[in-house]
């Protein structure tokens, strides 16, 4: 009967506070001409989705790429799990996002001359991992996605649909505490979008991973737990 | 926009707002009220309303009629089953209803008969019923003229009364109500038990609800200019 039937409290209790995962304290960062980001802090708890929104150019990418180590701050501080990252070395940057992030961009990125399994089991082969088993670990994860089938295509064989979550998958392979999702289905139809997104919440929350997610519709930012809103290169929450 | 055509869509709105208070009684406070969305009462929300409040009741049970013969209880079921976005049907609507649509000849009634236990009466369709049946389903629904904004009154008037800050303090926490109501809605829609019904109804108050809120970034991007015309040229 309609009205009758509640959904499981996990769809409206309010958010339980997280150990804080990863977080940048006070971010600027100036590419000369003008300042992307003047003083942004956030906080990502473990197994969070935040959605990060705003206009084009206000400082969402850039914001990501500090976050993630791939961009050193002017000021500021980004801390992973208790330890300051930003003051790191390039090397030791590098190695963090190997072991530790995921990175997944509007368009998948994967190697076309690999099939969907190689380009799945690479960031395990980077890890010290053997063929075989990784082999069988990224056609696990491809299940996971639906998208097994695909396992021997290459990416020019495919949909942007079936690359993007071949493309997840390749990102969630390792189960890293962070993925960073940038505009991670602006390439996609509705349908198709909604299903990377629909997939990609359910296994990051399977396995605890954050997600910085950015994007620019809010259809999108509704898959997450809790949005910021980057305007001008300073953040509203 | 000259300032006196500006207050005067806000009368419009205000008129709008007052004729559809019913389709946007949801809308109108979401931030202050609890409203828990359930499996079926979460598609009795906000914006699906519009779309049943169109429909009259008497061209839905007629539809339901079109199978064959029903009684009020057998049509409130099937009612619940089919619609599961539709606002709740009460027994006794069906049945008023039923008895609007006997006494205007577009169904009948047998002599009632008794099922597990109470005595129901069958209802059946009348040829008139079915030409009536038939003109409602093929009858394309005007669109709207016009959109009735009530965030857009409460705008202008936050800006005449109070300034800009409460205009925009009121816009983000409008925002933060609709983005909050679209997860629930995201939610709901990717649970793996969900019909594809739910899925749809979702879907339709998804995009209206993205649509207010993209005028709400879009009013947060030109609260200032709007303040600065309000109050350029008062309205006598």
């Amino acid at each position: 009967m309609p009205g009758s039937m509640t959904l499981p409290d996990h769809i409206h209790s309010p958010e339980t506070p997280r150990e804080t995962v990863l977080s940048g304290r006070a971010l600027v960062k100036d590419y000369g001409n003008a300042p992307a980001l003047r003083g942004v802090s956030v906080e990502l708890g473990r197994g969070e989705i935040l959605a990060v929104t705003g206009p084009s150019g206000s400082g969402k990418s850039t914001l990501l790429l500090c976050m993630a180590g791939v961009l050193r701050p002017d000021a500021g501080e980004v801390h992973f799990q208790g330890r300051r990252i930003d003051t790191d070395s390039e090397t030791d940057r590098s190695l963090l996002r190997r072991d530790s992030f995921g990175v997944l961009f509007q368009f998948g990125q994967l190697i076309t001359e690999m099939t969907a399994a190689e380009n799945v089991a690479l960031p395990l082969l980077l890890s010290g991992a053997r063929r075989r088993p990784a082999m069988m670990t990224a056609r696990d994860w491809l299940r996971r996605f639906g998208v097994e089938a695909l396992a021997d295509q290459l990416p020019t064989q495919m949909s942007g649909g079936q690359s993007q979550r071949v493309a997840v998958a390749r990102a969630l392979v390792t189960e890293p505490a962070v993925l960073f999702a940038d505009e991670p289905t602006a390439a996609l139809d509705t349908v198709a979008g909604e299903q990377v997104m629909t997939e990609l919440t359910r296994v990051a929350r399977e396995t605890g991973t954050a997600v910085l997610l950015i994007t620019h519709d809010a259809r999108v930012a509704a898959y997450g737990d809790r949005e910021i809103v980057v305007r001008d290169g300073l953040c509203s929450s | 926009m000259a300032p006196g055509t500006f207050v005067a869509f806000g009368v419009f709105f205000v008129l709008g707002f007052t004729l559809h208070g019913a389709l946007h009684a949801g809308l109108s406070a979401p931030a202050s009220r609890t409203f828990r969305l359930t499996r079926g009462s979460c598609l009795t929300g906000l914006f699906t309303q519009c779309i049943v409040s169109l429909m009259s009741t008497g061209h839905m049970l007629l539809g339901l009629l079109a199978e064959g013969e029903r009684h009020g209880y057998e049509l409130k079921r099937e009612h619940d089953a089919r619609f599961p976005a539709a606002r709740p049907l009460a027994f006794g609507q069906v049945y008023a209803t039923l008895e609007r649509l006997r006494k205007s000849g577009l169904v009948s009634a047998a002599t009632s008969v008794k099922v597990d236990g109470p005595q129901r009466t069958p209802f059946t369709m009348t040829p008139a019923g079915r030409d009536e049946f038939e003109r409602w389903l093929t009858e394309v629904q005007p669109p709207s003229p016009y959109v009735a904004n009530p965030l857009s009154v409460k705008v202008t008037l936050a800006l005449l009364t109070a300034g800009e800050p409460l205009a925009q303090d009121f816009l983000r926490r409008q925002r933060d109500a609709h983005l909050s109501r679209m997860r629930e809605y995201t939610r709901l829609k990717s649970r793996p038990d969900s019909s594809l019904a739910e899925v749809l109804a979702a879907d339709y108050a998804l995009t209206h609800l993205d649509a207010d809120l993209r005028w709400i970034d879009a009013a947060l991007e030109r609260v200032a200019e709007l303040n600065k015309e309000l109050h350029s040229c008062p309205v006598r």
